[in-house]
């Protein structure tokens, strides 16, 4: 029998997952990846918010539509001259003499993109009780890595893309003419996969191996004051920590505890 | 960028002139207005005396850079009295040049256009682009330019037709005709001046930013 319980129900450990979340705070990461036939350098944060909790005896914490609020600022490079036509001026004669044709080279461009976004995750935690320096901490780990769906979204996100391509490129000299039609050409060549597959590699890593933190506690720490000089301070030391899901007449997170005094 | 400017020439721009003096003329490429003197070491044209049955020619001299100075790609040239030189690069380097040059009682200049000076501009991008003389605010004009949606061959056949039309303003005894040209992206518009003491052709922008001085080189 272990010397201290403490019981939480699902709404309590719901409670407890909504603050584990605002601890966890905004993670950062930035890299490089594939836009589809692009080249890109991103970088993105993350957060997590909402969720809910359905606790499955004997240790299964299942998370359900857990929010993960990403916002991802990603740059490529785009070389023009591979999405439009080669292009001249034509001669011209006026007053007796004629301009030359001159052809026109497109450059290469950076398109800077930032967007932002939630994809709802649900997926299965086990509970990781473990004592790291002076502290008893009760974690939650993901199982695995659940399918991120990313939904219908992305459409707007690649449109909104479209839209960041135009107006990098707009300025370039003579491109008007074949703008719209470039740009229809860029973003399915980008794709809902490529820009799918590229979330999917920046926001993987965020929810592979996600903890939780749910509890923590000092391992020694006073419970009773000294109350003079022949009284002293009564400290206690957690020895050993556990934590299970039980079912009883309801499923319960169930943390408990040895100790010495 | 696509700047409307005769002083600083970018692809896209070409600067003509005809030579009806024989003799020897030297003339410079430079990034910003030439403030110095020409001399022996600056690029050569000999006007030589035209043929009786000769027809006027036109000599293209191409600008690139080559370790950050700019080459005519003709040097020397020589040419025939009546004879038409033009200038323009495709070089991407070149981020703009100007040509000043001096003859026999004369010079010429892509910042100072004289008699039988022509300035050209492809316009690159839609808008409304008013022009000014910084030198004479009383020459100045007009170019609007409508945007172009070639998304198919139909359309793009057509714009391409537009394009080989010139559009073209006339500057003489200090007016300017048309006062305004209308025109799609891509076409080019020529400022052919016939007589005064230097004309520059420079958006109205770029002149109220404080593109208006400049010293011309005169020998």
């Amino acid at each position: 029998m272990s010397d201290i319980v403490a019981a939480a129900d699902q709404v309590a450990t719901t409670k407890l997952l909504n603050v584990a979340e605002g601890l966890l705070g905004t993670q950062t990461k930035s890299g490089s990846g594939s836009l589809g036939p692009f080249s890109a350098s991103y970088s993105a944060s993350v957060n997590f918010t909402g969720g809910s909790v359905v606790l499955t005896p004997p240790n299964v914490i299942e998370l359900a539509n857990v929010h993960l609020n990403y916002s991802v600022n990603l740059s490529f490079g785009l070389d023009l001259n591979d999405f439009l036509p080669h292009f001249c001026l034509p001669q011209i004669c006026i007053f007796g003499f004629c301009t030359p044709k001159i052809c026109i080279s497109w450059p290469t461009v950076t398109i800077p993109f930032g967007f932002s976004d939630t994809v709802d995750i649900s997926a299965d935690f086990t509970l990781n009780p473990h004592l790291q320096g002076p502290d008893w901490l009760i974690d939650i780990v993901i199982v695995g890595v659940p399918l991120l769906q990313f939904g219908a979204t992305t459409a707007s996100i690649l449109a909104a893309l479209g839209l960041a391509i135009t107006a990098a490129v707009a300025w370039i000299p003579f491109i008007g003419p074949f703008l719209a039609a470039a740009v229809i050409v860029i973003v399915a060549a980008i794709g809902i996969a490529g820009l799918t597959g590229l979330l999917g590699s920046i926001i993987t890593p965020f929810v592979s191996g996600l903890t939780f933190n749910i509890y923590k506690q000092k391992q020694h720490f006073p419970v009773l004051p000294a109350s003079g000089p022949n009284d002293p301070e009564v400290d206690i030391n957690i020895t050993a920590l556990n934590a299970t899901v039980q079912a009883s007449d309801k499923n319960e997170l169930v943390i408990a505890g040895d100790f010495t005094a | 960028m696509n700047s409307l400017d005769s002083r600083s020439l970018r692809i896209g721009d070409c600067y003509a002139q005809k030579f009806d003096i024989e003799g020897e003329v030297r003339y410079a490429l430079s990034h910003s207005y030439l403030t110095r003197a020409l001399d022996k070491d600056d690029f050569l044209i000999t006007v030589n005396k035209r043929a009786q049955k000769g027809e006027p020619a036109q000599h293209t001299v191409h600008v690139t850079s080559k370790n950050g100075e700019l080459t005519p790609d003709l040097n020397p040239l020589e040419i025939a009295s009546g004879d038409i030189v033009l200038w323009y690069t495709t070089h991407p380097s070149v981020l703009g040049f100007a040509v000043t040059g001096v003859g026999p009682k004369f010079a010429f200049g892509s910042g100072a256009l004289r008699a039988e000076g022509v300035y050209t501009h492809a316009f690159g991008v839609p808008g409304t682009f008013d022009w000014v003389n910084p030198l004479d605010p009383k020459i100045y004009g007009s170019v609007d330019v409508k945007a172009v949606d070639a998304r198919d061959a139909k359309q793009l056949k057509a714009w391409y037709a537009l394009l080989e039309k010139p559009a073209a303003f006339e500057i003489k005894d200090g007016k300017v005709s048309p006062k305004r040209v209308d025109i799609v992206v891509g076409q080019t518009v020529f400022w052919k001046v016939w007589n005064g003491d230097g004309v520059a052709i420079t958006d109205k922008r770029l002149a109220e930013a404080g593109g208006t001085v400049y010293t011309s080189a005169r020998r």
